[in-house]
């Protein structure tokens, strides 16, 4: 079964999330520039939330090692500290390599 | 009036193993006298409260095995349904030399009250043989099981009462209760029983399914009490199936596990402790006792080491009302069953601690067990991930809705995890009305 993480992060974390993917053998990601607020975004002169910069980014892996890339993401981040972004996992039904043709987890291994 | 005095007063008989401080209480009359408070506090009538405290049926049989010294041997068994107002009985079967025909009832009811609390589709069943496993061969275990499935056969079934592994009984007893089952109905059925082996039909993710769904009530409690995660210190009481996947889940989120213990005593290590090495020692050497990687310390003692959360993983009445005012724990989760006594509860309930109760706290192994009725009776299984997720989720609806229930009433997670169950059981029978 394959999952997409879907997660938000701060551009500084990029490299670091790159290098752990590399040791956990996924050899791709997509990364998108994103903005946005949340609950600990800093507040402007008026109150309101500020629209920070954050980075989108996108795995699909096998769903065996969700867990384990999920605990890569968080070793990121020291515990308790705010503002680093969200995980999300979705299922994802199928896979295709355009190129050859490949499909399901081969297409992404 | 606690259920210690409540006892007293009605002059219980104390006839069954089950020991308070040295007393003998018929855990039946326990049970009883549990559900008799929730029913006070709900305003339920004494009839009602009847109807609720009786099991709707109960099976005595004998069990005859012929041994391998060719004598033969006659074993006391039992099945109690105690309700199945929500659905089909569920429930363990257990083989110990103290098991009595009270002790099946309680548990019974504390099954029916626990699969209420969660939310499953089910009422609540035990059983037991009166027996000595340790003293019998596998193949005197196998006859006596065989044997004891013929006799209780007429109420059990994937849609009746489906029983699953307890005290001294594995996957392997599972698998031959499912086949003694399916070899009298003519075709496999591999829903009628839990906790199989995978081969037969078992689930992914059910060895550790008890301390996950602690671990996930635990996480949920810390966070309610609104304590800070980072350092927290567990101290564990028991290193069985329970206690050791407690410590290794615990463990791998970052929480400190102090101590860790087998019957004959523990080891305490405020630096922290790695499950995994202990479970290497472990399996060597069957005890703790002469490990390396902590100072050793009794199963006295570790309930009351210096610790955030205390986690009694081994057997029912530990923290009595002796040392419950020495457990230095603010949180208490009951990986056990029983392991508070109901004096040793309004002790720490006036020292402020937290205790999640059993029923709610160890419930990830029903949990667990439903979901593989339901793989079994769709004959297509799921993903690890995929029950560890579900168990999550039907973990946080459960206990929040304990929690809520324990703010409105102002009573503590015990009792209001009583209320929660009593009350749908009770809303289940009111709907289905009384035949005729």
């Amino acid at each position: 079964m394959l999952r997409k993480i879907e997660l938000y992060l701060k551009p500084s974390r990029l490299n670091s999330l790159q290098d752990l993917l590399i040791k956990r053998n996924i050899d791709g990601m997509s990364v998108l520039e994103a903005k946005g607020f949340g609950l600990d975004s800093k507040l402007d002169k008026g109150g309101k939330r500020l629209i920070e910069d954050r980075l989108k980014v996108e795995i699909v892996c096998r769903e065996e090692i969700v867990d384990d890339v999920i605990k890569g993401i968080k070793s990121l981040v020291t515990k308790n500290e705010l503002g680093y972004g969200k995980i999300f996992v979705i299922p994802v039904e199928d896979a295709i390599r355009v190129s050859t043709r490949e499909f399901g987890e081969k297409a992404v291994v | 009036m606690s259920v210690m005095k409540t006892l007293k007063k009605n002059k219980v008989v104390r006839s069954t193993s089950s020991s308070l401080n040295g007393q003998n209480l018929n855990p039946y009359e326990v049970a009883r006298t549990q559900l008799k408070q929730t029913c006070d506090i709900l305003g339920i009538n004494d009839g009602t409260y009847e109807m609720l405290a009786k099991p709707r049926r109960s099976l005595v049989v004998s069990v005859p095995v012929k041994m391998d010294d060719g004598s033969l041997k006659v074993f006391d068994g039992y099945r109690v349904q105690h309700s199945t107002t929500r659905g089909p009985a569920k429930g363990g079967i257990r083989y110990h030399p103290d098991v009595t025909f009270d002790e099946v009832k309680a548990l019974a009811m504390w099954m029916t009250w626990k699969c209420a609390v969660v939310g499953l589709p089910y009422g609540g069943g035990k059983g037991g043989i009166r027996c000595d496993p340790k003293k019998m061969s596998r193949g005197e275990v196998e006859r006596m099981t065989r044997r004891f499935v013929s006799e209780i056969l007429p109420v059990i079934g994937p849609y009746r009462d489906i029983p699953a592994p307890d005290v001294n009984t594995d996957a392997q007893v599972m698998a031959w209760i499912m086949d003694t089952y399916s070899t009298n109905q003519g075709y496999p059925v591999h829903g009628v029983v839990t906790g199989k082996p995978l081969q037969l039909g078992g689930s992914l993710g059910r060895e550790a399914a008890t301390s996950r769904g602690l671990f996930f009530n635990m996480l949920f409690a810390l966070q309610v009490l609104g304590k800070p995660l980072a350092g927290l210190r567990i101290a564990i009481q028991g290193f069985g199936n329970v206690g050791y996947w407690f410590a290794r889940i615990a463990k791998d989120a970052d929480f400190k596990i102090v101590t860790a213990s087998t019957s004959g005593g523990g080891i305490y290590n405020p630096k922290g402790l790695d499950p995994e090495k202990l479970q290497t020692y472990y399996k060597k050497n069957r005890t703790l006792e002469g490990c390396k990687e902590g100072d050793r310390i009794s199963n006295q003692e570790l309930l009351e080491v210096d610790c955030d959360v205390l986690a009694p993983c081994a057997l029912e009445n530990q923290i009595t009302a002796s040392n419950a005012g020495k457990v230095k724990a603010f949180l208490v989760v009951e990986g056990a069953n029983g392991p508070t006594t109901p004096d040793a509860d309004v002790i720490l309930d006036k020292k402020g601690a937290t205790v999640i109760p059993d029923i709610l706290a160890n419930s990830g192994g029903v949990t667990v067990s439903y979901f593989e009725w339901v793989q079994s009776l769709q004959e297509y299984f799921w993903s690890e991930r995929e029950v560890n997720i579900k168990l999550r989720d039907i973990m946080e609806n459960a206990f929040n809705a304990v929690h809520q229930t324990s703010q409105k009433r102002k009573i503590n997670f015990r009792k209001s995890a009583y209320v929660v169950a009593v009350s749908k059981v009770l809303e289940a029978h009111k709907l289905r009305g009384l035949n005729p």
